[in-house]
């Protein structure tokens, strides 16, 4: 069976690329095709034109998931979580306290925090830290899988905010992964539809929510519950 | 009339490692059969365990503090675990919101339906398949004789939910609790289960109890809202009213957090409210929201808000109109303040 079936598709620097589609559709295959995280029987995906090995990769593209509190080792503290990317990656000691200061800072939260573990965080103070983790080795590209779907609305209000800054602070490029399609829309630059290990539609945000042309599309615009006022 | 089923000053407490929270507190509501009452809270709010309270299905560290739960005017708090067995599952059924862990993965979904037929209607085997085939058409699914045979990993989501309501619905229960029944799907299933949770509603005069965390969604389905937050219910009224004209500051900043489509990171971006649910340690003297509240006055540092009757009842002092001199006075605590989200 085809998970993920001749797809072509191109990001470009600095956008949000939103992909949505049902469950079991294949856009989270698509993702750790990117990240090589499983294997590809054919195709090519390019980094700025070329091939990367995947020992290149992670200062290229990096990911934060679904669900925080499984995203992290239990026992280590977030201090040494956040350190351990960075030592592997030769970054020198004597200004590792202060990097990770930096990106607890630039992630919104306080610094006390550095000696706790992640069972004593919230899940939306985990899934900064993740987003800390992923910017660590400053890659160019972000993917997010449902990464704020498993939060409370205020707590993912705060954390879209949080990810439109940073985006453009270090410009950065998102794959922005969801089901809920209002969020996708609001941040997504360019939305791409994925039905069945196809990509059926990509389109700017405005076009595909205005005029959306694959029958799938539509299939899944109608599906969406507003507010009834 | 007396209700159907009503819940009364019911407040709850948790032990952990010698500590205690309160995660309910002070929750009174009634249910009946013309109704679908939606219960609305963000994580830790205490929804769920209000409903586990009902069922009284809440683990062994969890204990009643006070209040409670008149089912047909008994208190089933009272009741045995015998008499319970009895009234869950038949007169109060619920739906869970994970299809995928409710149902058992090595038997057939007849073994299942027919089980709990056999067991609470006291009915032959024989006659417990016709009434379980009888229960999967109820809910639209298409073959049922043939979706009966099936174990439940050849069904798709929506269609083990759609299992589950018919069990539910099997027993003729006078009201139906879902919680969360449509968060672990598809968006694409979710508005087919809404509605046929309206439909079962209409056709059999059920009431249903229906906890999400989703303002779209309980605006379609809801006939009444009740607000929680941190434990207690803050604001409750008619859907229309809640959604329309918001009074509580929370339930305001929960309808402006939520992403629609008429939203833009550009020219129309979210509001975002700074902060966290309160921990449930102490029992709140003042409201539990004034940590994030952009409205708070010197009276909400000092004495719990009253309820005051707006189109909604509201649990906030900004509509108390007797006592105006406290309004202008700020508290001197600096509050969050709202940012703006995606300016860029």
């Amino acid at each position: 069976m085809l998970a993920v079936d001749n797809i072509n598709l191109s990001i470009y620097h600095n956008e949000i690329l939103g992909l949505v589609g049902e469950s079991g559709c294949g856009k989270s295959t698509l993702a750790k095709l990117l990240m090589q995280l499983c294997p590809q029987d054919e195709g090519e995906i390019l980094f700025e034109g070329k091939k990367r090995k995947k020992s290149e990769l992670s200062t290229f593209i990096q990911m934060v998931f679904q669900d925080p509190y499984s995203s992290f080792n239990p026992k280590m503290t977030i201090y040494d979580i956040l350190a351990e990317p960075l030592l592997l990656h030769k970054f020198p000691k004597k200004d590792l306290s202060k990097e990770i200061f930096h990106l607890i800072g630039l992630v919104g939260l306080p610094k006390s925090l550095a000696s706790l573990t992640p069972t004593q965080l919230s899940g939306g103070q985990l899934q900064r830290i993740a987003i800390a983790r992923a910017i660590s080795l400053k890659p160019k590209c972000i993917i997010f899988d449902e990464a704020i779907s498993a939060l409370d609305v205020s707590v993912q209000a705060q954390i879209i905010h949080l990810l439109l800054s940073l985006q453009k602070q270090l410009k950065l490029t998102f794959i922005f992964i969801a089901h809920d399609l209002a969020v996708v829309k609001y941040l997504s630059d360019r939305i791409a539809v994925m039905s069945q290990g196809k990509i059926v539609e990509v389109n700017t945000a405005h076009a595909l929510f205005t005029s959306p042309q694959h029958p799938f599309s539509k299939k899944l615009l109608s599906s969406i519950i507003e507010l009834k006022k | 009339m007396n209700d159907l089923l009503s819940v009364q000053n019911l407040s709850l407490s948790i032990s952990k490692n010698g500590e205690k929270f309160f995660p309910v507190r002070d929750v009174s509501f009634s249910i009946n059969p013309s109704e679908i009452i939606g219960i609305i809270g963000e994580s830790a709010s205490g929804k769920t365990l209000t409903t586990q309270a009902i069922l009284q299905l809440l683990t062994p560290n969890i204990a009643l503090e006070s209040g409670r739960i008149l089912f047909q005017n008994d208190d089933i708090l009272q009741k045995n675990e015998k008499e319970m067995t009895a009234i869950r599952g038949k007169e109060i059924a619920y739906i869970p919101q994970n299809p995928h862990s409710s149902l058992n993965p090595t038997q057939k979904i007849g073994s299942q339906i027919t089980e709990v037929l056999m067991r609470h209607l006291k009915v032959a085997k024989k006659e417990s398949i016709a009434l379980g085939i009888q229960a999967l058409e109820k809910v639209k699914i298409p073959y049922p004789e043939k979706c009966f045979y099936l174990y439940p990993h050849e069904l798709s989501g929506g269609m083990k939910q759609r299992v589950i309501i018919a069990m539910a619905l099997a027993l003729k229960p006078k009201i139906i609790i879902a919680d969360e029944p449509t968060t672990a799907l598809d968006v694409t299933l979710q508005k087919e289960i809404l509605h046929l949770l309206k439909m079962v509603h209409i056709e059999h005069k059920i009431g249903i109890l229906f906890i999400t965390h989703d303002m779209a969604v309980a605006s379609h389905l809801c006939d009444k809202i009740l607000v929680m937050y941190a434990g207690e219910i803050i604001e409750r009224g008619l859907t229309k009213d809640i959604i329309n004209t918001p009074k509580h500051p929370y339930t305001k900043m929960l309808l402006e957090a939520v992403p629609t489509l008429d939203k833009d990171k550009y020219h129309n971006p979210l509001r975002v409210t700074a902060g966290t649910v309160p921990q449930l340690k102490q029992t709140h003297t003042i409201c539990p929201f004034i940590d994030r509240c952009p409205k708070s006055m010197l009276i909400c540092t000092k004495q719990k808000p009253l309820t005051f009757n707006q189109k909604s009842k509201v649990n906030c002092w900004l509509y108390d109109e007797r006592n105006t001199t406290n309004r202008d006075q700020k508290p001197q605590k600096k509050l969050p303040e709202k940012e703006v989200a995606g300016s860029r």
